[in-house]
């Protein structure tokens, strides 16, 4: 039987089913997408990676705000999905923050809260809103949608 | 780089998403079902329907994308609660295994422990996406030995596990009312649901209780019920309504059908009045209810009696010797109620006597005698809930009601205190009696009416072939 995990990284998985419907869901890097995760529920932090690696993604965490911003400074996710609440920084100022920088123009933010902040988020420059708890096709399939739609953009600006 | 505004979408998962408990009774005493995504106990001794009511949800919510999961833990094994569901109308064999799986974690809990349950929920949710789960007995997880510490430990990653998927849990258990206090499910619970049984001698009554529900408005107090082959029939308690809107505007007057009566009060009953009428075995009270009824027909109206005492047959014949054709004023709108105080269940007569009311057009009614219905109930004060709340009922309907009481059973204290409240929520009130000059006379009085100017003295009161009359 699967153990819960506690790590704060889960490495890739090996192809799954789901992955084979993945169309398109890949960086600028040329690799599997890779998904930010801020979350600090250890339950919905580890159901939401297995979830999000099962279907092909990339998953690093972030426990709080200020982490996260760093982190995704580093590793330039392209969908950082965070809790509104957060330590340090809650998740739409580190929302903000994100689309404030230039050099994170390109990365997609998803707020996934147990509130039901839709219009503060969208106040925050977020992409999409989800509200708890998990559900794992929706996550998925808006995680997708997503990431096609940041194609169309880019191809947008390529031809600009 | 980025011509286009990014559009924010938007996926609200519904706050007040409800899950149906599959018997429309229950979600109406729920408000409308189990809140979505939450965990729910459901206490109550052994035999209560914990299982049957678990069951009977499960098979209303199968969907064939999302499965539903019953888990078995340490005290019910697997085969006697799939065996025992096959009796029940809404079990369907074809959605066995597929929509409703059951599992058996019996061997699972006691070599590894309490974290079993978890593991396999937590593989559950990856690997089967539950809509619903279901533990049973969850009470049964604390017989594995465990420090109150790692019970605590346990329930909350229990808990974190489950709130963090989109899942419903159901936690069944054979919990007392001092293990609320005791373990920690209570307190991570969002619904707490009691079912509780009471042995009679004749007969069991059954409750169902809510005793806590999260963000949502739920009826309190007990609500009867029985099993029956299509699951848990509930009669769901009535509740007095807030405002009885026509109850003011009822300035008519009833003839009671008694001659003389009406001076007596005034000029008649008020419409949607109750009026109680207390007395000694043969002082007339039903004599004075049948009057009330049959006069109501002869005026079309439709009339309800209802009797605990006398069947349709001989109700029929006393019908017969006020010199009325019993067959004519059944036509014409009587309508005679009767049920055996020993199989009588109070709540079934309540939803018989609302329905007759509601579909019927009742414009009257008699009770004869409500000391019947408290005799069968164990418990009296719930009784008097009832008729309360009943009483208020029938005013906002513009019903009149008269209620009979059998008084002096050798005076002792419990008739006296019925009698007080049963004429404390009675709008009037007449008492019979035997004479104490005259030998073989009866006398009348109208002890109260309430908002007239009745007459306060004792009058005498006869019965002959033409009936009952105030002379």
């Amino acid at each position: 039987m699967r153990r819960v995990h506690e790590a704060s990284k889960i490495g890739p998985r090996p192809e799954s089913q789901l992955q084979t419907r993945l169309s398109a869901a890949t960086s600028s890097t040329g690799g599997k997408a890779l998904i930010l995760v801020v979350e600090r529920d250890p339950h919905v932090r580890e159901l939401e990676a297995y979830f999000l690696n099962e279907a092909g993604f990339g998953v690093e965490f972030a426990a709080d705000g200020v982490d996260a911003l760093d982190q995704a400074r580093k590793l330039r996710p392209d969908i950082v999905i965070t809790e509104v609440l957060v330590p340090k920084m809650d998740g739409l100022a580190l929302c903000r923050s994100v689309k404030q920088d230039p050099n994170l123009r390109d990365t997609v933010v998803l707020v996934f809260s147990i509130l039901a902040v839709q219009s503060r988020a969208r106040e925050a420059g977020a992409d999409a809103f989800l509200m708890k708890p998990l559900a794992e096709k929706r996550l998925v399939d808006t995680v997708r949608q997503l990431l096609k739609l940041r194609g169309k953009w880019d191809h947008a600006g390529d031809t600009a | 780089m980025m011509t286009e505004r990014r559009r924010t979408d938007t996926i609200t998962a519904d706050l007040g998403a409800r899950v149906q408990s599959g018997n429309p009774q229950a979600d109406e005493i729920l408000g409308g079902g189990f809140p979505a995504n939450s965990i729910n106990i459901v206490m109550g001794q052994p035999g209560t329907g914990k299982t049957i009511f678990a069951e009977q949800m499960l098979f209303h919510n199968a969907d064939a994308d999302r499965p539903s999961l019953y888990v078995t833990t340490l005290s019910e094994p697997l085969s006697k609660v799939v065996s025992y569901v096959q009796r029940f109308d809404f079990f369907e064999a074809d959605r066995l295994g597929v929509e409703i799986q059951y599992e058996d974690l019996g061997s699972a809990l006691s070599e590894e422990g309490p974290n079993a349950l978890i593991e396999w929920i937590d593989e559950a949710i990856k690997t089967k996406s539950p809509k619903i789960v279901v533990v049973d007995s969850f009470r049964a997880i604390h017989d594995l030995a465990m420090s109150s510490e790692d019970v605590r430990r346990f329930v909350s990653r229990f808990a974190g596990l489950l709130s963090a998927y989109d899942v419903t849990a159901f936690l069944l258990g054979e919990y007392s009312q001092e293990d609320i206090r005791r373990y920690p499910e209570f307190a991570v619970a969002d619904s707490i649901i009691e079912l509780a049984r009471q042995p009679l001698s004749s007969r069991d009554e059954r409750y169902l209780r809510v005793l806590k529900l999260r963000g949502s408005g739920y009826r309190e107090g007990q609500h009867a019920f029985r099993i029956t082959s299509a699951g848990l029939e509930l009669y769901p308690r009535l509740v007095a309504p807030r405002v009885p809107e026509h109850y003011e505007s009822l300035s008519e007057r009833l003839p009671t059908g008694v001659p003389g009566l009406d001076k007596l009060m005034d000029g008649g009953l008020f419409a949607g009045s109750t009026t109680l009428v207390v007395g000694m075995t043969g002082a007339g009270k039903t004599t004075i209810g049948l009057q009330f009824a049959l006069e109501g027909v002869k005026r079309g109206e439709r009339v309800l009696y209802i009797n605990f005492q006398e069947n349709p047959a001989q109700l029929r014949r006393a019908i017969a010797s006020l010199g009325v054709d019993p067959n004519k004023m059944q036509d014409q709108g009587l309508i005679l109620l009767y049920a055996s105080p020993v199989e009588l269940q109070i709540d079934s007569i309540v939803v018989e006597i609302f329905e007759a009311i509601e579909t019927g057009g009742v414009r009257r009614l008699v009770i004869d005698a409500v000391g019947d219905l408290a005799a069968a109930a164990s418990d009296v004060q719930r009784v008097h809930d009832y008729l309360y709340s009943l009483i208020q009922h029938f005013a906002a309907r513009g019903v009149t009601t008269i209620l009979t009481l059998e008084s002096g059973e050798g005076f002792t204290g419990t008739a006296i205190l019925q009698e007080q409240r049963f004429s404390y929520m009675s709008d009037n009130l007449i008492n019979l009696a035997w004479s104490g000059t005259k030998v073989g006379h009866r006398t009348i009085r109208v002890v109260k009416m309430r908002g007239s100017a009745h007459e306060h003295a004792v009058r005498e009161f006869e019965i002959d072939a033409r009936g009952a009359r105030v002379t």
